[in-house]
């Protein structure tokens, strides 16, 4: 905990890593290349060893004290969407822990973004009051919906900046909301980028009060109607989800809080609603005075109490809470648990839960020391393969694979086929319809139809078959480009060579040889028997990620 | 480059800006019926010999209020406590097709204790015209998890428990799947969920299964798609306790088994002058109908109705365009068509409605109720003894939480439907932490 407390300070001298390798992407812009990235600086002694001979740079990052030895391998599955050519190398020339780090930067300094490509999609600056209009006008339900998923795409697949996506994928799931639940589904957009954008790498208090501001939330779950002024009026369904959903949480069937709590919660909380009036906030949030119950609370075995209010009072007690919810130690083991389960395994040990806990405790919420810590744990290390990829996953790690070139256009044609392949992949993004956003487990995501979708996705992609090639936004895959120079000799080489290099995995030699048997292919003849026919090699990289490991991560 | 296989989508020129807003988004994605080829058959019995019914679970997820789906219409308690969402008595409205429907005897109802008590919501009138009035749907109301078990308001958490079949953590397959165990259908397909994922309830050591649509389900996408088929049954074989080996064995044998029927045949035509709706949820239930058809060994099927959690803005039974009316109606409607399809087969065919619990007596101040414990359960089926079974409370009382107290514990009525209908030997084991309780008389062996 010393450690990562420590570890979350940026070293302001600490050199810009000027050796780094930037990854070879086509079409992405820089990120903010000004400042250098915040590097730590633990004891160099206890510095891992790194992994390969590759030449190390000399401003190489050592991992925290007593860091597990990682491989970039493992890197790639669990911090990144999935491998793209080029980059395994490319973490083990930078550094491990270097690469790490950038990662953690929460502005992501000095890594390859994707922001350019989706520069144009008007939603996701837009105020409320704009995306209403745009709601109105004929189309614009459409654009909105596809601007916010094809830009997610577009991040998912290009940016660099790999982890990042990531969480931003972690705490939309956790902060869910159904933008179709009501009218206003155009919240959706300005919620994404203002409440889990710029949070997904800083401090969670930040982004539970952003949350709790925020109006897509607060219409989702009622709150905008919750009024207390009426006999009954007050809605405790968000009072009971930020309980349950956002903060303290359940696990293990302990529930850490009470109905009363709830209630409090929600009487708290009441008022917080939507700025109706015409303004340039309007649709934003707004205290709404006349709905906000002025009672005396006193909730949580006391841990928040604040006194009967005057009118017009009680915004600063709402605040007060939320700071209290996001500081609860059962939130810390929430969060905790949750973070473990994703990076590293359906069932994390009770002491990692604990130290990670701690950790978030000790750096009043921060993310990034949180992380890294989990980062550095033995049980990350020894966690190659233990998580099923879900579908989004799958589709972005195929779509990297095979390094397609997605048109940008958000009503194109590439943008509507990749949103109706989720909803049949069984993960349309931001339409999970309960507030506890996607499930995190490996049972819930391994199904006969989740599977054959899955397998289906990627081999229409693998072989130009998503998008129709009469249409001007396609998306492209040039298997042939990918291939090395000279190819290996026979089937068999090009096979491990395209799960080595392609779906960073090891296809043994027995899977090569029942699938030369399955597909009556003989194994030791010239890898041009494949190369030389587009059909053969799409259905060979189709199936190289059909394959069982490459459904995992 | 090969030609695409699947089907081409529209332009955006053609989704964009053209009718309803929502146009696009109910197009893309949509369930996709099989067609109904040839001309009605006699009916092939689900299986044979038959060894028990089908069951088929729906789970109405969010949190059905059950107080409007069956209402003690009459009782001046429900009266106050929700004076706008209330079921309202026939001589209330203008027209006697807004009103309740009363549960009374009649038609081939026989005799039950509660009779005149409840009246089904408007919205059901599909289901009251035809299986209740031939004697064929059961209710439980108050139905739940007692609270001796556990109380939890948490749609997840309740839901966790309904699936599993108790609130104990120890317990982590689901009913389900322990029922498919104990009557040994571990053969061919013995459990679908309908969706894309399995629901939590099939999850278990008996092979069970997820799919969205009979036409889709198989390997496809690949240029080669036998080729791609015959790897795949290669790569992903069973035996090493791996959940994606496992999973991906028991798909291939799944499909292998689907693919060889022709589903283009008459006998999975429906039947009987049955017509379902156009919503996912009804064709879901007539690809049900054709699964039911199929001789697969089929045993299981779970599927979803979902929108029941009203927080807010039920809107008043009487209105015909009101959102909890909807509700009803889509639920009614397919399940009336779905009986209807089914016909005589319904006699070895038993539904079950369940919902992770009711809703608060109390109306709320935004036109809807929150999360409550009690709510009520519908069984239907051929054996099935219409009528409203186990108790009910002469007032109902708005106590500290708003809530119908449990008076049935829902395994009481699974547990009856699952023996005498599904052929398990022994309840207990399917429910280790239910109290054994008498049978309601849900059905006829």
């Amino acid at each position: 905990m010393a450690l990562a407390t420590a570890a979350c300070v940026p070293a302001a001298t600490a050199p810009t890593p000027t050796t780094v390798a930037p990854i070879n992407i086509p079409s992405v812009d820089r990120g903010v290349t000004s400042p250098p990235a915040p590097t730590t600086a633990p004891a160099p002694t206890t510095a891992p060893a790194p992994t390969t001979a590759a030449p190390a740079p000399s401003t190489t990052v050592p991992g925290p004290p007593g860091a597990a030895p990682l491989n970039a391998r493992l890197l790639v599955d669990k911090l990144t969407f999935g491998p793209k050519p080029g980059l395994a190398a490319a973490i083990e020339a930078q550094g491990l822990w270097t690469w790490i780090e950038g990662q953690l930067d929460p502005v992501g300094r000095n890594i390859v973004h994707a922001e350019s490509r989706v520069a144009g999609y008007a939603t996701l600056t837009n105020s409320h009051r704009q995306n209403y209009s745009v709601q109105e006008t004929d189309g614009g339900y459409d654009r909105l919906i596809l601007e916010l998923d094809h830009a997610t795409m577009q991040r998912a697949v290009y940016s660099d900046r790999q982890l990042y996506e990531l969480m931003c994928d972690f705490w939309t799931n956790h902060f869910n909301t159904w933008r179709q639940k009501t009218w206003m589904a155009f919240l959706k957009n300005r919620s994404h980028e203002t409440v889990v954008r710029p949070n997904a790498l800083g401090k969670f208090s930040d982004m539970l009060l952003a949350s709790a501001q925020d109006t897509a939330m607060l219409d989702y779950l009622d709150n905008t109607v919750s009024d207390a002024s009426v006999p009954g009026g007050v809605n405790e369904n968000y009072g009971r989800e930020i309980l349950e959903l956002h903060t303290l949480g359940i696990l293990g069937g302990v529930q850490p809080y009470t109905e009363a709590d709830v209630r409090g919660v929600a009487r708290t909380l009441s008022g917080w609603s939507i700025k109706w009036e015409d303004a340039p906030n309007r649709y934003g949030f707004d205290f709404r005075p006349w709905m906000h119950s002025r009672d005396a609370v006193s909730i949580l075995g006391g841990a928040f109490t604040s006194p009967a209010r005057a009118y017009g009072q009680g915004l600063d007690d709402g605040v007060r809470l939320v700071n209290v919810l996001a500081h609860h130690p059962a939130t810390a083991r929430h969060i905790a648990t949750k973070l473990c389960r994703r990076f590293v395994s359906d069932t994390p040990s009770d002491a990692l839960v604990t130290s990670t806990a701690a950790v978030f405790i000790a750096n009043d919420t921060a993310i990034v020391p949180t992380l890294r810590h989990i980062f550095a744990s033995t049980e990350f290390a020894q966690s190659a393969r233990s998580k099923v990829r879900r579908p989004f996953e799958h589709v972005v790690a195929t779509l990297r694979a095979v390094n397609a070139a997605v048109a940008v256009n958000p009503l194109g044609e590439a943008s509507v086929k990749l949103h109706q392949l989720m909803e049949r992949v069984g993960q349309p993004l931001y339409e999970r319809h309960s507030p506890d956003g996607y499930p995190d487990a490996n049972s819930f995501w391994m199904s006969s139809e989740g599977l054959l979708q899955r397998w289906a996705a990627s081999a229409r992609i693998t072989r130009n078959g998503l998008t129709d090639n009469s249409e001007p936004d396609k998306v492209v895959v040039n298997l042939a480009a990918l291939l090395p120079n000279p190819a290996p000799a026979t089937v068999a080489a090009l096979l491990a060579w395209l799960a080595e290099n392609l779906a960073n995995y090891t296809l043994s030699a027995g899977d090569i040889a029942e699938l030369c048997t399955a597909c009556s292919i003989n194994g030791s003849s010239a890898a041009t028997t494949i190369t030389g026919n587009g059909n053969n090699l799409a259905l060979a990289v189709g199936l190289v990620l059909a394959h069982p490991t490459f459904q995992k991560r | 480059m090969s030609s695409p296989s699947i089907a081409r989508s529209p332009s955006i020129a053609r989704h964009v800006g053209t009718v309803s807003r929502r146009g696009f988004l109910a197009g893309s994605g949509a369930f996709i019926a099989t067609s109904a080829l040839g001309s009605k058959m006699a009916f092939a019995s689900p299986e044979t010999p038959s060894s028990g019914d089908v069951i088929v679970i729906v789970s109405l997820r969010g949190g059905a209020d059950g107080l409007s789906l069956v209402a003690p219409y009459k009782m001046p308690t429900y009266r106050s406590l929700r004076p706008t969402i209330r079921v309202k008595d026939p001589s209330e409205v203008a027209s006697p097709a807004n009103a309740g429907l009363p549960l009374v005897t009649g038609g081939n109802v026989g005799a039950f204790g509660l009779s005149g008590t409840f009246a089904l919501h408007p919205g059901l009138a599909s289901l009251y015209n035809s299986a209740w009035a031939d004697g064929h749907l059961a209710i439980v109301h108050a139905a739940g998890m007692p609270a001796t078990e556990s109380v939890t308001r948490s749609h997840f958490d309740s839901m966790r428990n309904w699936e599993a079949g108790s609130a104990s953590l120890n317990v982590t397959t689901g009913f389900l799947s322990r029922f498919l165990q104990s009557v040994g259908a571990t053969d061919r397909i013995p459990g679908i969920g309908r969706g894309s994922a399995l629901p939590p309830s099939l999850a278990g050591p008996v092979p069970t299964y997820s799919m969205s649509a009979i036409n889709s389900f198989g390997v496809n996408g690949f240029g080669d798609n036998t080729k791609a088929s015959a790897t795949l049954t290669r790569w992903y074989d069973a035996g090493t306790g791996d959940v994606v080996l496992q999973t991906g064995a028991n798909t291939m044998s799944a499909v292998g088994t689907v693919k060889a029927i022709n589903w283009a045949d008459s006998r999975f035509a429906v039947q009987n002058g049955a017509s379902y709706p156009n919503n996912g949820f009804a064709g879901q239930l007539k690809e049900v109908a054709q699964l039911i058809r199929a001789n697969i060994g089929l045993r299981v099927v779970c599927l979803d109705s979902g929108g029941w959690d009203t927080h807010g803005d039920m809107g008043t039974p009487e209105d015909p365009n009101s959102y909890f009316r909807n509700r009803a109606k889509e639920l009614s409607d397919g399940l009336a068509a779905f009986y209807k399809d089914l016909g005589p087969q319904m006699n070895e065919v038993t539904v079950a409605t369940l919902s992770e619990f009711g809703r608060t007596i109390d109306e709320n101040g935004t036109g809807g109720c929150d999360h409550g414990r009690g709510s009520a359960m519908m069984i239907m089926g051929g054996a099935v003894r219409g009528g409203v079974h186990g108790p009910f409370v002469p007032t109902i009382a708005n106590g500290p939480e708003d809530d119908l107290t449990v008076l049935t514990d829902y395994r009481t009525a699974l547990a009856e439907v699952l023996t005498v209908r599904g052929g398990a030997a022994s309840a207990t084991t399917l429910f280790p932490t239910w109290t054994p309780s008498a049978a309601l008389g849900l059905c006829n062996a």
